[in-house]
């Protein structure tokens, strides 16, 4: 049994392994960061720490709707999603020291799912980067693509090119 | 003074020491862990013959185990055999200066082990 | 756990083996460069630490590591032991040991791989041209029974024979006290304490170990231990050749000998233990591969009392803690600030104070290294390429005490490695291009370290053949790195400075010698990261002199908040030179263009601004004056005023129309390396000390950020980077705003000069008075001034003209006594009058033009103006008609 805290951003209900979660709670500033790659929804003190925060909708390609981002989903350090397995090691070593936050619009229940519930990602996602996602869950007929963490905090060195 | 004790995370190594504890023919006891063996030791000081102890436990090390019964004065008579694995040479050389009557070496065999552990009680002699 | 070592006890092997090869190769320069002078202690004190790489390898089972440190160590003996001259080869083999042996280093696991065939068989030779080398391995055990040596124990008495019955290894023992003891800085208790805690010791005709030692002859002993094999000799500290263990067979035939049979040991145990008889009990041999040595048990050593070894990352968490702490501490104040009337609270926050900044200064001491550390590879960095490449090169290290932070020292090794590397691959001339050029053979290259403006400064400056700006322009419109036009503008500094350019570096450039493809522009980047700066000065056949700028701490810097709309920055102080306020009603006259770039006149300069806001790509607006509405600023140029294609007439129709509150400018003016521009921002705060934080690498190519930090009331805001917004704003292609700058300084320097005539009253006093104050200048016969009281008179023109004389009005020496003429100034008096009076002064200098700017003057007094300086002596202005008019009014 694995388990996931679902999650809503732009309309998109999503879940997250848990094992790559630190902690999650609510947004109360967010300093943008000029110049800085669409995604990066900016910047958030997290008890004397300076986190990056990624905004999962524009990451995953998500229509921006009128979304007001306030949860923060805290991942946990690189070092501690490289032992749980959640991360290959593709992940760029400049990411060593960051500490990144998914900032979505609501966070909703933990959910526990069984191994073989979890199928590949359908190729319909209705217009979401497939590549973003490392599976689905089904769940009382809700379906849930799970966010493939590295993916999501991998640097997107496209977006990233000044 | 009848009992051996094991001291050792490790079910299986505080099987085959309970094997050759029969065999010498004393009483089996065990502790999963250095703070466990400790309380164990304490409340059996009287009847011990030997602590049969793995080097390597998570929480405290067997050579802080070691440390703590040879540095109090009602502890430190019994003798002490140390469990390690491989060559731990380092860890070795340091339980005996620390007062370590022996050690065995994994893997082995229960007849290694009862020689050393008989070895072991009679350097209390 | 499964590993077979622990990690820590691997790491510390592979930290304390790399600082050992590291005083290794300084050491071999030394001995190469003295010959048979070298000291002898230098020697050991190589040998010593190989001796300990060996040790530990051998303790870990690092075969190769250990098969390569032994041989150097066994040429390193006969050299010490002058059965062997060190040479160059001698020298080069023992470097590229070293070489390899760092190789091994960075993958422990998989040191066995590392080829190391030539140097080894190199060393080989060495040892074998040498007399027999003393540190041959023994055989482990002793053959059974025909040792000598055995024979001197007496092996009938009770204890020994107890030994004997007991299934323990009893090994014999060797013991050189002069090698085993002193040479190896112990003590013989320490060595006997050691022993017995291990077992017991048996020593010939029943001697205790202390009186053998202290006999200082070597000498044997036989020990019974627990301890098995290898791990003997470790735990002795011994070398595993002087530990024998006895062969069973051996200590069969002993304890056959004896005259009583063997007792069991079995005194304890209550019931009969029939299995003892059955086991065979034999000594169980660890895998016999693995030859266990010394040092590791010397690991657990403590530094000489002065110094702790103590883990980095702990020293990391305790530096960011006490920033935090500063932080808190600062919150804490601003919360205070309002509550003054609680006495007791303010000398505890007082208190408080103090020992937070004690903390806070200490602990960034504890991670202040000397940069000497770094520097000294230097020197054998340069003497393998010179060698390689036929030159000569001596190196010059200066400033190797300055203190930097720990974490900078390892960031800045790899990029000055890469400079130095490329100073001796390119900037230096061989030999005979430099004799053709009439330079001495030999090229230096100096490394100098010191502090400036809170920064650090690492120069490195070569006397080799300099960059040619013009290859450079070249070279880089090639590669696309600049176009024409841009090559045009440049200045000479600038093109050269293009070196660091990305895309500039190129194959040609990196040769097997300089580099491993690492560019010139990694370089910058990675001390850019750092908040340092790195820039090149050079000149044609002279030479190049690279500077590398780096911050004393990483940690908390002061810096200046700004902002730009809702915005806010941190500008870090070092980087601010002065604030700029220009008010609306000045902004036509300060503020100008040069070539589409917007200029500030400050003072002799003209200052390039950079919009903080068009760089971030926040819209300009500023407030509308009567509704206050946000409104977007579309003037193209800061000294356009505003209005235009609006409407609505933003100046106000009453008199008041320069006074557009909004218009004012806040500039401030900063710098970074040659870097310096004026950055125009909305609003200043107060400054604040930040604790930098580092930008995720998400946001690595943002240039125009060096950082992140949270503000004392928690805000995060970002750190801009000086050089970063410069590149963004394009600033660097600009030689032409040199020029107009340059133009500028000077015909402000002429505006202000001024005709003025020198004089003096007492003997070394000089002043001026400027000519256009002047109505006259006479000489004057002194005896035909007349005195009437106080006063002093002369005939002028028909009139009496009160005189006065200097040292009445001013603090200044007085007019000589003895001469009998001076000068009379008249000073021009106002429009329509009559002169006032005139100043009586001894000599007449010089009528020259000299700079109308002054700086205040140490006199106090009517008509001072102030004082400069011309041709070296001080000269003091005064406006004349103030003199005269103050004295006549008296």
């Amino acid at each position: 049994m694995k388990q996931f805290v679902t999650c809503e951003v732009d309309g998109c209900a999503l879940c997250v392994p848990i094992g790559a979660i630190q902690e999650v709670h609510g947004i109360r500033e967010i300093t943008p960061v000029r110049r800085a790659p669409e995604y990066v929804a900016g910047l958030l003190n997290l008890r004397g720490h300076v986190i990056t925060m990624i905004d999962l909708g524009a990451r995953i390609g998500t229509e921006r709707g009128t979304g007001p981002r306030e949860q923060n989903i805290v991942l946990k350090p690189l070092e501690a999603l490289r032992r749980a397995g959640l991360v290959s090691d593709q992940v760029d070593p400049e990411l060593q020291q960051d500490v990144i936050g998914l900032a979505v619009d609501a966070v909703g229940d933990v959910i526990e799912a069984e191994e073989d519930v979890m199928e590949a990602t359908p190729a319909n996602l209705s217009g979401l980067q497939a590549e973003f996602f490392g599976g689905v869950v089904r769940l009382d007929n809700c379906v849930y693509p799970i966010v493939d963490v590295s993916r999501v905090i991998r640097i997107d060195q496209a977006a990233c090119a000044a | 003074m009848k009992k051996i004790i094991s001291v050792d995370d490790s079910r299986q190594i505080r099987m085959i020491v309970r094997g050759a504890v029969d065999v010498l023919g004393y009483e089996f006891i065990e502790a999963v862990d250095g703070l466990d063996g400790l309380r164990t030791i304490r409340a059996n000081k009287d009847d011990l013959a030997l602590v049969v102890l793995d080097v390597n436990m998570p929480g405290m090390l067997g050579t802080e185990l070691l440390a703590a019964l040879k540095g109090d004065p009602e502890l430190k008579s019994i003798p002490v055999m140390m469990v390690t694995t491989e060559s731990e040479g380092k860890l070795i050389i340091e339980s005996v200066r620390k007062g370590a009557a022996n050690y065995v070496v994994k893997p082995f065999d229960q007849s290694e082990l009862i020689a050393k552990m008989v070895e072991s009680m009679g350097e209390a002699a | 756990m499964d590993t077979l070592f622990d990690d820590s006890l691997v790491q510390e092997f592979i930290t304390e083996s790399r600082e050992h090869l590291d005083s290794i190769e300084p050491d071999l320069l030394l001995v190469e460069e003295q010959g048979k002078a070298a000291a002898g202690e230098v020697v050991h004190r190589i040998f010593r630490a190989i001796h300990s790489v060996k040790g530990g390898a051998s303790f870990l089972a690092y075969d190769a590591l250990k098969g390569l440190s032994h041989k150097m160590e066994s040429v390193l003996m006969l050299i010490r032991d002058g059965e062997l001259e060190i040479s160059a080869p001698i020298t080069d083999v023992l470097l590229r040991s070293v070489d390899k042996l760092r190789l091994m280093l960075d993958d422990v696991t998989a040191s066995d791989s590392v080829e190391c065939g030539e140097e080894s068989a190199l060393l080989e030779q060495y040892m074998n041209g040498g007399a027999a080398p003393a540190a041959e391995a023994q055989p482990e055990a002793a053959p059974a029974g025909t040792d000598d040596r055995l024979s001197a124990f007496d092996w009938q008495s009770e204890a020994m024979r107890s030994l004997l019955a007991k299934a323990s290894p009893v090994y014999l023992v060797e013991v050189i006290p002069a090698e085993d003891i002193s040479a190896e800085e112990r003590t013989a208790e320490a060595f006997i304490q050691n022993t017995l805690s291990l077992g017991t010791p048996f020593l010939a005709g029943g001697e205790e170990l202390a009186a053998a030692l202290a006999a200082g002859k070597p000498f044997t002993f036989v020990f019974g231990t627990v301890l098995e094999d290898d791990l003997a000799a470790a735990a002795l500290e011994l070398p595993e050749e002087r530990v024998c263990a006895l062969s069973a067979e051996t200590l069969d035939n002993l304890s056959k000998s004896s005259v009583a049979a063997p007792v069991a040991p079995q005194a304890q145990v209550p019931q009969p233990v029939a299995p003892k008889a059955e086991t065979a009990v034999e000594v169980q041999e660890i895998a016999p591969e693995k030859n266990v040595a010394a040092p590791a048990a010397r690991a657990a050593r403590v530094e000489n009392a002065e110094t702790l070894r103590v883990r980095l990352d702990l020293l990391t968490r305790l530096m960011n803690s006490a920033g935090e702490l500063v932080l808190a501490r600062n919150q804490l104040f601003k919360a205070m600030e309002g509550m003054n009337d609680q006495p007791q609270l303010a000398a505890l926050l007082q208190n408080m104070d103090r020992v937070t900044a004690e903390i806070q200064g200490s602990v960034m001491q504890t991670r202040l290294q000397p940069v000497g550390g770094v520097f000294g590879k230097f020197p054998r960095v340069v003497r393998d390429i010179a060698r390689k490449l036929g030159k000569e090169i001596e190196v010059n290290l200066s400033g190797t005490e300055v203190e930097v932070d720990r974490s900078v020292i390892e960031l800045i090794s790899d990029p000055l490695t890469h400079i130095i590397r490329n100073c001796a691959d390119h900037a230096i001339e061989t030999p005979d291009e430099r004799a053709a050029n009439g330079k001495p053979r030999s090229g230096t290259i100096e490394i100098a370290a010191y502090h400036e403006g809170g920064q650090v400064i690492v120069a490195v400056i070569d006397d080799g053949r300099g960059i040619d700006p013009e290859k450079i322009r070249k070279s880089a419109e090639k590669k696309g790195v600049i176009t024409p036009e841009q090559g045009q503008r440049m200045s000479d500094s600038d093109l050269v400075n293009l070196i660091f350019a990305p895309g500039f570096s190129t194959a040609e450039q990196i040769t097997d010698v300089s580099g491993r493809g690492v560019g010139m522009d990694v370089v910058r980047t990675n001390i850019e990261k750092l908040g340092g700066s790195v820039e090149v000065d050079s000149r044609i056949g002279a030479g190049t002199t690279v500077f590398l700028r780096i911050p004393l701490t990483l940690a908390i810097v002061p810096a200046l908040l700004a902002g730009v709309q809702d915005d806010q920055f941190a500008v870090p102080q070092t980087s601010v030179e002065e604030i700029v306020w220009v008010r609306a009603k000045d902004v036509k006259s300060q503020i100008g263009r040069v070539h589409d770039k917007d200029v500030l006149r400050l003072r002799n300069t003209l200052l390039p601004l950079v919009r903080l806001a068009d760089i971030l790509g926040i819209e300009r607006t500023f407030e509308h004056p009567e509704t206050h509405e946000p409104l977007p600023d579309r003037r193209a140029r800061l000294s356009d005023r505003r209005g235009g294609t609006e409407s609505v007439d933003f100046e106000r129709r009453d008199g008041d129309r320069r006074t557009n509150w909004r218009g004012d400018y806040r500039i401030i003016v900063v710098r970074s390396g040659r870097t310096r521009y004026g950055l125009v921002v909305d609003r200043l705060f107060d400054s604040e000390d930040i604790v930098m934080k580092p930008l995720s690498g998400h946001l690595k190519n943002v240039r125009c950020f060096s950082g992140a930090t949270i503000t004392g009331d928690g805000r995060v805001i970002t750190v801009l980077d000086i050089e970063g917004v410069a590149a963004m704003a394009e600033l660097s292609q600009n030689a032409d705003l040199q020029r107009a700058s340059e133009d500028y300084a000077s015909k402000q320097e002429q505006t202000t000069r001024q005709a003025v005539v020198l004089f003096r009253n007492a003997a070394r006093e000089t002043f001026a008075v400027p000519q256009s104050a002047l109505l006259r200048l006479e000489r004057l016969e002194l005896d035909t001034v007349q005195t009437l009281g106080s006063e002093e008179f002369v005939n002028y023109r028909g009139r009496s003209l009160p005189v006065v004389r200097l040292e009445q009005r001013l603090p200044v020496g007085a007019f000589p006594a003895h001469l009998q003429h001076g000068y009379l100034l008249v000073p021009k008096p106002a429009a329509g009058a009559a002169p006032e009076g005139g100043v009586l002064v001894s000599e007449i200098v010089d009528a020259i033009e000299m700079k109308g700017e002054c700086e205040p003057s140490r006199i106090a007094g009517p008509g001072v103006l102030g004082s400069t300086v011309y041709e070296g002596e001080m000269v003091t202005l005064l406006d004349p008609a103030a003199l005269v008019s103050n004295a006549v009014l008296n």
